[in-house]
This record gives structure tokens, sequence and C-alpha cells, in this order.
């Protein structure tokens, strides 16, 4: 579904250029859920992005479903994205001047989907925020933050979800309940790439890669035990 | 959910930064809108003025010695009368209300008194028709100068002879504190007729266009081509030290009005600027959520285009409010001709939001060029 075929990013730094990704090949099927780790500086985040149709690689190719998404005008781009893919962040990355139910009503402006009150709400109710519809991001604990967020992403019914260290500023309960949507949504046929440098991810993966200097290298590649994706 | 829902909470969100923009374009637009609103009144009451000093213009015989033009105030040498008419016809545009005389110094009952025939105002062909200017006396009749009538003792009604013929007195005419005060007016024929100088004149005075590039020299141009044997010269440095002023007050909004426009623009440029750096992990994410490059730099242009719509109207309604305010103290003989003018509001409702987007364009192009990966991992 996904392939990144022999991608590379570099940027150009202050002290030379920095190779974030070097020359990686990473195949997704549909449905998988795969963790990405590794330490900070690793590429893990410009892989994701890149994966999303975010980032141009300075070389290589993203194909998803048989088509190199860069080849893609920007404006076909950000509508695939819209369509396509969820994104969660650490920082969640809410509109602060939004209340909790317009925040998870921005990707509808963008056009991928019509404006849904009634599902953006029900969202919001099995994620335990309906009573929260009408604060603000600077009202919630940083648990429901990452809970609009989850949201947000999943109000488009996107194929894929790409997370980027969901669970980074979250204690254990939060991000174990936010690794349970993200396994609901595996479940429910969606594809998972989570980027994490927290071991505990590894349950619910089925696949977890292994990023290092912008190198990949496979840690497992057969499905883990049957665990929380396929309970 | 809606992209005008979204950009309207987000200037209520950061109100300062928009008051700021707003203030700024509201300010630039009242200037221009006050200025403008008062630049018929100030046209106008520059024309008033000068009509009210007199002729400006002197146009006499071609060999009048001018230095004695000056000393006695009239020429000596004369000229035909249809010179007057001639001009008239010529569909002159660099002067107006052109009024023949025939002035001659004699002595009347022991004293020097200027005796001035004139000739009601000679209509210019072609051009729009004004209250005349000078004097239209009867036939048979005078005005006299105030200083002759209080040293004479003369009074309206009553008769007085002029070199052998009786006139009525029409009119004692007030202090003027010029020669004027020693002069006796009377119908340009009946002088012509006591002088003995009949179809004759020495003086066609009239008054300087006040249109927009019409210098001096170019009315003497315009009037030897019609008239070659006569000399033109200028009166009244009052007058034209008004007109002067008028011109320097307009040059001097020609330059501060698109100074302040300008620096307005850079202003509202600026503060786009410091939107889009406070946006940035916010342009990333509206990026991944599927916004194209057109609908982000919609969001910083829709909200420079709001700012400017609304700087438009604020601007219009504190410029027009300035213009009734002071106006009718600046300018006291014209002061209702100030009135609201709502076609400034149209075009500052068109070219206010114009200028914001224009100013906001290059932050807008930062918005958009700006890498999501950096900024979706900033903390």
């Amino acid at each position: 579904m996904i392939e990144l075929q022999n991608v590379s990013k570099v940027y150009a730094g202050q002290d030379g250029e920095v190779r974030a990704l070097d020359h990686v090949n990473l195949s997704i099927q549909r449905g998988e859920f795969v963790v990405i780790r590794g330490p900070s500086g690793s590429g893990k985040s410009t892989l994701l992005l890149t994966a999303g149709g975010l980032v141009r690689p300075t070389e290589g190719k993203v194909v998803v479903d048989g088509k190199d998404i860069y080849t893609l005008s920007s404006r076909e781009r950000a509508s695939f994205r819209g369509g396509n893919i969820g994104f969660v962040f650490q920082m969640f990355h809410l509109l602060p001047y939004l209340n909790v139910l317009e925040n998870v009503l921005v990707p509808t402006i963008s056009g991928a989907r019509k404006s849904d009150r009634t599902e953006a709400a029900e969202l919001l109710q099995r994620l335990k925020m309906s009573d929260r519809l009408h604060h603000r991001p600077s009202q919630l604990s940083t648990g429901q933050r990452q809970r609009v967020a989850i949201a947000r992403a999943l109000l488009n019914r996107p194929r894929v979800i790409l997370a980027d260290e969901p669970t980074g500023n979250l204690d254990p309960d939060n991000a174990a309940e936010v690794l349970d949507y993200l396994t609901e949504f595996h479940k429910a046929g969606g594809t998972v790439l989570l980027v994490t440098h927290e071991q505990y991810a590894d349950e619910y993966a089925q696949r977890i890669v292994l990023l290092q200097n912008g190198k990949i290298s496979f840690l497992r590649e057969e499905s883990l035990k049957p665990s929380h994706a396929t309970e | 959910m809606s992209m005008l829902r979204m950009l309207i909470k987000e200037i209520a969100h950061r109100k300062l930064n928009f008051l700021l923009g707003l203030v700024s374009v509201a300010a630039a637009v009242a200037l221009l809108v006050s200025v403008l609103t008062m630049s018929d009144a100030s046209e106008r009451e520059t024309v008033r003025l000068m009509r009210d000093m007199g002729f400006n213009i002197l146009i006499v015989p071609k060999n009048t010695d001018m230095a004695d033009f000056w000393s006695e105030d009239f020429a000596k040498e004369e000229m035909p009368e249809e010179y007057v008419h001639d001009l008239a016809n010529s569909g002159i545009i660099t002067i107006r209300h052109l009024v023949a005389t025939l002035q001659k110094k004699i002595v009347w009952r022991d004293r020097k008194v200027l005796l001035t025939g004139v000739l009601p105002e000679a209509p210019v062909r072609g051009r729009e028709k004004k209250p005349p200017m000078g004097y239209t006396i009867p036939r048979g009749r005078v005005y006299v100068g105030f200083e002759l009538a209080r040293s004479l003792k003369i009074k309206e009604g009553g008769t007085i002879t002029i070199l052998g013929k009786d006139f009525v007195v029409e009119r004692c005419l007030q202090e003027a504190g010029s020669k004027d005060d020693i002069r006796i007016y009377g119908d340009l024929h009946d002088v012509q007729e006591v002088l003995r100088k009949p179809g004759k004149i020495n003086v066609i005075e009239a008054l300087r266009c006040l249109c927009t590039g019409v210098e001096l020299a170019d009315v003497r141009e315009s009037i030897a081509r019609v008239l070659p044997n006569t000399n033109v010269a200028e009166r009244g440095s009052i007058a034209v030290a008004r007109a002067e002023t008028r011109k320097m007050v307009e040059k001097y909004a020609a330059f501060i009005i698109p100074t302040v426009f300008l620096v307005c623009a850079v202003w509202v440029g600026l503060l786009s600027l410091s939107n889009v750096r406070e946006r940035r992990q916010e342009i990333g994410i509206l990026r991944a959520l599927g916004f194209g490059s057109g609908r982000i730099a919609t969001l910083f242009l829709g909200k420079a285009f709001l700012l400017g719509l609304l700087g438009a109207a604020v601007g219009f309604a504190v410029g027009t409010g300035i213009a009734l305010q002071f106006g009718p103290q600046i300018f006291h003989l014209t002061a209702k001709k100030i009135n609201p003018v709502y076609a400034l509001l149209v075009w500052s409702a068109v070219g206010s939001p114009a200028l914001c987007a224009l100013a906001s364009y290059l932050p807008a192009v930062v918005a958009i060029t700006q890498d999501p990966a950096v900024t979706l991992q900033e903390e």
C-alpha cells in the first residue's frame, strides 16, 4: 500500500548537510500496524512525514497504491492527504482559537468531506469527550487534547493513520488509552504507522522497524504475537 | 465549519495583531477620505478668495511703458475696444472674466481723479457662465470712490458734472485703501465720450485661470496669439501666493498620502509576517490535514482582505467625521460644499483590501513555503 523506494532526505545544516533518511526501503501493507522505533534525531519523524506526502524526499519514491505521490501536484497531494491519511502528533497541534468540536471539523474545510457536526460529536463521544465539545484546547488535559487530535485524524475516515510520538507527552494510562484507540482503528481495517522511541508500543505492533542515523533495519518482519491488534 | 468562521475565530483570538493592523489601515483611509472630502471646498475657497481680491491679469497696449503704468496705475497708450471682444470670442482658456476699461487721470474739483470707464464683462465663448466680475454701470450714472465722496460730501442720488456731462451718483463705494478710493467709475462709452476717445480702451482686466499647470508664460502666449499688439502683466502677488500655497498643499498631499499608505502597507505586511511566524505549527498541521497552498494562502490573504474592508469602513467614517467637524472651520466661504462623498467609501472598500492583500502577499508566500517537517517538530 505504502512503499518507500530508496528514499533519502538531506537537509542543509549549519555544519554541512544532514542526511535524515539514507536510502530507506520500506513497504507497508494495507491493514498493518507498524511501529518505527529509534533514538531522537534518527529520522523517524522525517520518514513519517515523507510517507504522508508532507516532505518531498531528496531522492527515491514514495508509492501509494501504485502511484508515486510526489509526482502529484501540491494540490492533488493535499487532497490525497485529506482523504486518505490521518495524522496524530506528540504536540497535538490543536488550533487554540477553536473549540473541541470545531478542531475535529477542521479537516472538512480542506474539502475532502462535507462538514458533519453529528458525526464529529459521535466520534468525540466514543473518545469520551462529549462533555467537552465547546471547550478550548487550553481548558483540556494533555490526554484529552490527544483524544481530540485522534478524533480529528479519524473524522475523514482515513485508510492510514500516521502517528508521530502520540504518547510522548502522556502519562502511562493516557498513553495506553491512545494506543487502544489506534488499535481499534487497526482492528477496523485501518493501517497504522506509529513512530516512537518507547518500547512499550512494541506489543501493539505487527511489525517493528528500527531506524538509526537515517538507515532502517528490521527488528521483526512477521506479525508479532496475536497481540492487541488481533485479539 | 467554514473558512470564514475559522478566520473570524482566529482574528478574535489574536485581537491585538488585528487591532494594530486595523488602526493603521483606518488611519490611512481616514487621512485620504478627509483630504478628498475637503478638496472640493478647498479648491472653491481658493477660487473665491482670488476672485474677491479682484483681477490679477492686465492686458495693455504693446508700447505701454510699464514703469509709467505701475506709477500711474493706468496705461497712457490706448487700444481698440474690439480687442476685448476678439479675446472673448477666441475661446481662450487661460484667463476668464474679461473687463475692458478706459482710465485717465483728470483734475476734477481741484483734485486728481482717476476717471474709469468700465465695459460690462465680456463672456468668453465656450466657457461656463459664472457671476460676472467688475461693475455694470448704467449709462448716465457713476460710482464714486470713498475718499472723493467723503471729502467732497457727495451723496448717492446726487448729480455731478464731469468734463461738461451730468451724471447721477448711483453708488458711493466703500473704503478700499487703494487708488480705487479716488476713482470715479462710469460706463465705458460715457467715459469714452467725455474723454473724446470713442472706441478706445487702455486696459483689459482679467482673472487668471487656476487650472493645473497654467503658468503666466502660458497666459502670455495664449493672449499674444489673439492680440499680438498687447503686453500682459500680472498683479496681485497675494493672489499668486494663494495659488502657490494651494499648489504647495496639493503637492504635500500628493507626497504625504502615498507615504502614509506605503508605511501602512509595510506595517500590515510586518504584522502579517508576525502572524505567519506565530502560526507556523498551525500551518504545518493544516497541511497535514489536507489544506493545499491555495487554502493556506487564503487564510492569510483573507484575513488581510477583512482587515482592509473593516479598515475602509472605519477609516471612511472617521475621515468623513473629521472633514465635517473641522472642514467648516478651515473653509469658511465654502463650508456648505463639505458633504460626505460616498463614492470614496466604494473606492476605499475596493482599494484598501487590495492594498492589504498585496502587503500580505509575501507573508502568505512565506506561509505556504514553510517546511512542515520543521514546524511540526517544534515544541
